[in-house]
């Protein structure tokens, strides 16, 4: 399987200040379905946004297809028009990324700068709605949509330029569970023909749902392991580490006496 | 994990005691009241534009040539009755495109009286419009200051001329009005290309557009969470201005984000929008009638 996006010893760090990655590596197959995952802060949506070629480390190299980029590489319009085409990115606020008058306008504004003639990109935002089941929405301005609506217009906003690989920044966040499930079936549809899916979660149920390769950052805004779903879901006492479960007491009275346990939960549990 | 709780989180207090008549509402509450009613009257907006009317049927470059044409002819025209007319096809165009007309017309006749018969009525008189007079005001015992006449008098043409600036300030509110009413936003935007309006100007309105949107939902939100948390009112110059601060910095950061979400879609810098859909046989059949029309009425 090819590397489509790798990061060697990649470090950022928000206004020189912040740190939000610290000497990150890790390579991602074409094909592959990856989750990311880490507390709060620990720097998902900064990982995310470097692969996307939206934040460019300040050591280290991110790399496409093998060759390493930097912001200088998008000066040159073929390597910008193959990455934006092959990369797509849906931020966790859909609001910022509805920046048109309407739903339709939304879906075609990828593949129109691209370059793709109006008639085809019309053709694909009406086929991306019906999939989404957006169709009702085509003229509606985003400001009028539900939170569901919004993420479903985001997402097929990226769909229409068919990329290779897809980034969600906390895709599930804010939704319903009936979209949420939704979402959770197009991602294997997608991965199912070939698509590559990174996504950021701290929901460790979307990652066992998801069962794919799972890499997790720590507090420290490193990468504290990276292993099948299954093998990091087992790993409690990593998992505790890093924050993504907690310890949680509670009491209860049987026919002994008072009775203490410990249980250990997930977020979001 | 341990959860130190305060000790006063683990007793009931009973609420503070409050003197005094009912919770007066302030200026910051009426102009959140406005937002509210600001997101109620674009939603309805956008509903009528959606709406099976006459103009809502027609392609919006139709519609943008037509208000720039019947604009016209309301400027050029220097007869009353003209202008009536031309009210009367517009009351037609109104009708036939379902838009309410007791709303739409109590807008339209606002304008008019501010901006026609208020801002017009100086001319009525023999000061401004010399004439036959009609009326006469009040008779000034020596015309001390220089230029008045002795007598201050309505005049015919005075009043013609009031009635001509009213006619003209409601007949082109009424058209824009109506064009407004029936199309959706993105759609005038899309429309002005026709004026080869460049693309760069139709991104940074829409954009300003949803920035509205944003600015007024987040403002509202602030109150609602400051509302939640007072008993009568708070100190608002000590507020306001760390809320104006707040925003500023938030719309900075969402600058970025919204710019990134550009780039990632392709945004190079050079903006490509969607057109809008071809020039239908019903807007050609329309187009025509309305050039016609047009023309009858310069004529007339």
């Amino acid at each position: 399987m090819e590397t489509v996006l790798a990061l060697r010893g990649a470090a950022y760090k928000y206004y020189e200040k912040i740190t939000a990655l610290d000497g990150v590596s890790l390579s991602i197959e074409s094909g592959q379905r990856v989750t990311v995952i880490g507390a709060n802060g620990s720097g998902k949506s900064s990982l995310l946004q470097v692969l996307a070629g939206l934040m460019f480390p300040q050591s280290g190299e991110v790399l496409f297809k093998g060759e390493p980029f930097t912001e200088k590489s998008f000066k040159d319009a073929a390597f910008l028009r193959h990455f934006r085409s092959a990369v797509g990115y849906v931020f966790q606020d859909s609001d910022v990324q509805l920046f048109c008058p309407s739903v339709f306008d939304e879906l075609v504004f990828g593949p129109l700068q691209m370059g793709m003639d109006e008639q085809e990109a019309s053709g694909r935002a009406e086929e991306i709605m019906m999939m989404l089941g957006i169709g009702a929405l085509r003229d509606r301005p985003p400001y009028m949509l539900s939170g569901g609506e919004k993420k479903k217009a985001a997402i097929g906003s990226v769909l229409t330029m068919n990329p290779e690989i897809i980034l969600l920044d906390e895709p599930t966040t804010g939704l319903d569970p009936r979209t949420q499930a939704f979402l959770v079936e197009l991602l294997f549809t997608l991965n199912d023909a070939g698509k590559t899916i990174v996504l950021s979660t701290h929901d460790l149920a979307l990652v066992e749902e998801l069962q794919g390769e799972t890499v997790v950052l720590s507090e420290g805004h490193t990468i504290e392991r990276t292993g099948s779903a299954g093998a990091i879901l087992a790993d409690e006492e990593m998992l505790l580490r890093v924050n993504l479960i907690h310890e949680h007491f509670h009491r209860h009275k049987d026919s002994g006496g008072t009775i203490t346990h410990v249980h250990r939960h997930a977020h979001g549990d | 994990m341990n959860n130190k709780v305060p000790s006063f989180l683990l007793t009931t207090q009973p609420p503070p005691e409050v003197r005094g008549a009912r919770v007066k509402g302030s200026f910051i509450d009426k102009g959140i009241g406005h937002i509210s009613k600001f997101y109620e009257t674009v939603f309805l907006q956008w509903e009528l534009s959606r709406k099976d009317g006459l103009f809502q049927r027609l392609n919006a470059r139709t519609k943008v040539v037509f208000l720039v044409f019947y604009i016209f002819i309301v400027s050029v025209k220097k007869e009353v009755s003209s202008e009536i007319l031309v009210a009367v096809f517009i009351f037609l165009f109104v009708l036939l495109s379902r838009v309410g007309i007791f709303k739409f017309y109590w807008k339209v006749f606002i304008a008019g009286f501010l901006f026609g018969v208020l801002a017009g009525l100086p001319a009525a008189l023999n000061v401004i419009t010399p004439g036959e007079t009609v009326y006469k005001i009040i008779e000034l015992q020596r015309a001390r200051i220089y230029h008045l006449p002795e007598t201050i008098t309505v005049t015919r043409e005075g009043i013609l001329l009031v009635m001509m600036l009213t006619a003209r300030v409601v007949n082109s509110v009424s058209i824009t009005l109506l064009v407004v009413s029936t199309t959706s936003f993105s759609d005038i935007l899309k429309g002005l290309r026709v004026f080869r309006v460049p693309e760069y100007f139709l991104m940074i309105l829409s954009l300003s557009q949803k920035y509205v949107f944003i600015f007024l939902k987040m403002l509202r939100d602030m109150h609602s969470a400051k509302k939640a948390r007072l008993i009568g009112s708070a100190d608002a110059a000590g507020w306001i201005p760390g809320r104006i601060a707040f925003i500023f910095n938030k719309t900075q950061l969402r600058c970025e984000d919204v710019n990134k979400a550009m780039v990632g879609r392709g945004f190079t810098g050079e903006v490509k929008l969607a057109g809008l859909e071809y020039i239908k046989t019903v807007d050609i059949m329309y187009g025509a009638i309305f050039i016609a029309l047009w023309m009858v009425l310069l004529i007339l």
